[in-house]
């Protein structure tokens, strides 16, 4: 299901201080064609349609924001640079989680070798700083005990209400890989928030 | 614990709104990766590139001469917007999408161009650094990095346009907002948009 707030009209105050109206009536499929064709203002238009989407699922996915701001913006440049191989048998939006779902296999690699100490300790402080209700630092940790690869499953079935063909479509494997990943998860995440239920009762 | 259980307590993960300034930036280097995919897609033949090539440095040769001139003509009225505008208009024409940054550091200026014509060049802005008689001038575009010696030490920042006409500049560890008149390095710091169209 798309969020709908991402693809409302609404006014944008553009970098040169100008105003304007965007999305509401440009089709995707006119937009992509002039980005492909090399017209800057359609892929940026694009850009400004799914970055908070791309940004949310980085989010979800690697649970450190400034994480997340690199790799949306990794996910763009991607993007632009890539946008003439799209074909319109699968939807943008599923091809941007691609190519998004490729830039965080690249961060987690990095992370693993570089910086993982750095992320700890900055995840720890987001979540310091974010825990605001027990529940949100309680999910976070839960989630934070899942590998990458489920929280890829998890953020797209249960945060972008995809089903597992349409997760499988965007993540490039197969459904039954959603499916048992999913399956994983909600073993995993179930024991660990059912077990802090039970604590704080 | 029961399937929509689960999910309600996912729902409750907070997920923090992109900060403006990571938004602007990647908005601005996926611009210039499109524009980079473009001029890949319409890639010239080697022999012309060469033939570019040399004509680039003729050019570059004839701009460093030039450039003092210019400099030295808008001196008295450095604050003049339109000026800085100018030179940067002519240093487009000259190296289309290639131009840096021009600095004139107390009356030497400096050009810094790409080796292809691969730099976003829609947000130009001006920067300057200032420290009792000691004037540091950079005209450069928003999402550019931009290295300068401030005393015995080197500082490099990203220069980002905002929405609101501002710019901020980005450190290695620090941010600051011109619209605050922020000192970096002992140096005070004022920067505008020049809301130009090159």
């Amino acid at each position: 299901m798309e969020n709908t707030k991402d693809f409302a009209p609404r006014v944008v105050f553009t970098y040169k201080g100008r105003m304007r109206i965007e999305n509401e009536e440009v089709p995707e499929a006119q937009l992509v064609t002039g980005a492909q064709s090399g017209d800057a203002k359609s892929f940026e238009v694009l850009f400004n349609r799914y970055y908070n989407m791309i940004h949310a699922f980085a989010y979800r996915v690697c649970l450190v924001e400034t994480e997340a701001d690199d790799i949306a913006q990794e996910t763009f440049i991607r993007a632009a640079r890539g946008i003439s191989s799209y074909r319109a048998t699968a939807s943008f939006k599923n091809w941007l989680y691609r190519v998004a779902h490729n830039a965080l296999i690249d961060w987690g690699r990095q992370a693993a070798r570089q910086r993982h100490k750095e992320n700890q300790f900055a995840a720890e402080l987001e979540s310091r700083s974010q825990a605001r209700t027990p529940d949100y630092a309680d999910i976070h940790a839960a989630l934070k005990q899942l590998s990458p690869d489920l929280r890829e499953a998890v953020a797209l079935v249960y945060f972008e209400e995809m089903n597992h063909r349409e997760a499988a479509d965007a993540l490039g494997c197969a459904e039954t890989t959603i499916s048992w990943r999913i399956f994983r998860a909600k073993g995993v995440l179930k024991k660990l928030l059912g077990s802090k239920k039970g604590e704080a009762s | 614990m029961k399937d929509d259980d689960l999910r309600r307590h996912l729902h409750k993960l907070r997920v923090p709104e992109g900060s403006e300034t990571a938004r602007a930036r990647a908005r601005h280097r996926a611009l210039i990766a499109f524009r980079q995919g473009g001029s890949m897609r319409a890639e010239e033949p080697a022999w012309k590139g060469f033939v570019w090539r040399w004509r680039g440095v003729i050019a570059l040769a004839f701009v460093m001469g030039l450039l003092p001139v210019f400099f030295f003509k808008h001196r008295n009225t450095s604050e003049n917007l339109a000026n800085d505008r100018q030179i940067l208009q002519q240093m487009e024409k000259l190296f289309p999408n290639q131009v840096d940054a021009v600095v004139d550091r107390n009356g030497k200026v400096a050009l810094s161009i790409a080796q292809s014509p691969v730099v976003g060049s829609d947000q130009p802005v001006v920067v300057v650094f200032k420290r009792g008689h000691e004037s540091i001038r950079v005209l450069s575009y928003s999402g550019h990095r931009v290295c300068l010696m401030l005393g015995k030490t080197e500082n490099c920042f990203e220069i980002l346009a905002t929405p609101a006409g501002g710019v901020i500049l980005e450190g290695e560890d620090k941010v600051w907002s011109a619209s605050e008149h922020p000192e970096v390095a002992g140096y005070s710091v004022r920067a505008q948009s020049l809301e130009a169209r090159l």
